[in-house]
């Protein structure tokens, strides 16, 4: 079973410190600091939160989820550009955090991160599986090109912007999803992409290279 | 920092200064005061295109899918299956009941008409006994 920090990693002989490990700070508080993994340092934001779901409180599963699925579904649905498929990463990630919870450890990289990486992890699996298994006609397009006679309707630029971003090659689109949507740390998306930060500001630049290019009839500086 | 760099912040992450990095941020919004690159309206430009995309929020079914699968509300789930339970129990009880009480008025209303049968066969026998007599006469 993998440890909950290092999706990617089996677990090795070296038990992980556990959550539970973690002692009381004076404050009553049990803080979980992120000492490496993601380089920003302080405090796990969500590292009450995973102890409170490890120990089975309600509360802190619900706020878990008030909290991250919002993120996890958008990450799905923009890395995969299908609904009913980023639901199901939605919940397999969830999935994951309630049979790992226990296994969390401090000092490693954000609890935040690991989540992303799981469902990252779970988006490719698909996109491998579509690339395996081509349907006989791909998904039909919504012809998103607006009216000669009108300007783009906010819901037309988005459609156009996912058509876009469905276009980009698949890297190109994971550090846009990371560092644009999902607002990660360039450090933590590079680590997350296991690229450097000059590689993935590399993959950045031409993304928005070929964005401002798809989206040209939609784009007007301002 | 020099321009370059800054030209090239607003070409890899856009025009929000949030999402530059942070070890760059401060210097390169000093920077930016003193002169903005060219290319900036370009880059603000295609962020406010990216955020147009927005994304359907969770639904109650997935939030509710995976709050049913949570460590913390298992119980809950096997509290409101032992509701259900109960609820299905009362209810076999309740038709059971209805059932028995249908079956006993069945034979109760049963005997009354079997009383009854046999009255009027009585009756209509006490009658027939009543007739045979002129009967017999006339023949």
């Amino acid at each position: 079973m993998p440890p909950l920090m290092d999706p990617r990693r089996t677990m090795a002989a070296d038990k992980p410190e556990t959550i539970r490990d973690v002692k009381r700070r004076p404050h009553g508080l049990l803080v979980l600091r992120n000492e490496a993994g993601s380089g920003q340092g302080g405090v796990d934001p969500d590292g009450e939160l995973v102890i409170g779901v490890a120990a089975g409180d309600p509360a802190a599963v619900r706020a878990l989820v008030a909290r991250k699925l919002p993120r996890i579904l958008a990450l799905a649905r923009r890395m995969l550009t299908d609904s009913v498929e980023a639901e199901d990463v939605a919940q397999e990630v969830f999935l994951r955090i309630w049979r790992h919870a226990g296994s969390w450890r401090p000092g490693g990289a954000r609890f935040d991160t690991w989540m992303h990486r799981v469902a990252l992890n779970l988006c490719y699996d698909r996109l491998r599986r579509r690339r395996e298994q081509p349907t006989a006609e791909p998904p039909e397009q919504v012809d998103a090109g607006p009216a000669p006679d009108r300007g783009l309707e906010a819901a037309d630029v988005g459609r156009q912007v996912e058509k876009a971003m469905a276009a980009l090659p698949s890297r190109q689109r994971e550090a846009v999803v990371l560092c644009h949507y999902q607002e990660l740390s360039n450090i933590d998306a590079a680590e997350l992409m296991e690229i450097s930060v000059e590689a993935l500001e590399s993959l950045l630049s031409r993304a928005r290279r070929s964005l401002r290019v798809a989206l040209a009839d939609a784009a007007r500086p301002r | 920092m020099d321009f370059d760099r800054l030209k090239q912040l607003f070409g890899v992450y856009g025009a929000e200064p949030n999402r530059w990095p942070a070890h760059e941020r401060d210097e390169a919004i000093r920077l930016r005061s003193l002169a903005e690159p060219v290319d900036a309206p370009t880059a603000r430009a295609l962020d406010d295109l990216l955020d147009a995309w927005v994304v359907d929020a969770a639904s109650l079914d997935l939030r509710r899918r995976i709050l049913n699968q949570a460590p913390g509300l298992r119980r809950s789930t096997w509290r409101s299956l032992g509701l259900w339970v109960q609820g299905a129990c009362l209810a076999a009880a309740c038709a059971a009941g209805l059932l028995a009480g249908l079956s006993f008025g069945r034979v109760d209303y049963g005997g009354r008409a079997a009383d009854r049968e046999t009255d009027a066969v009585a009756a209509y026998d006490a009658g027939t006994i009543a007739a045979q007599p002129a009967d017999s006469e006339t023949t």
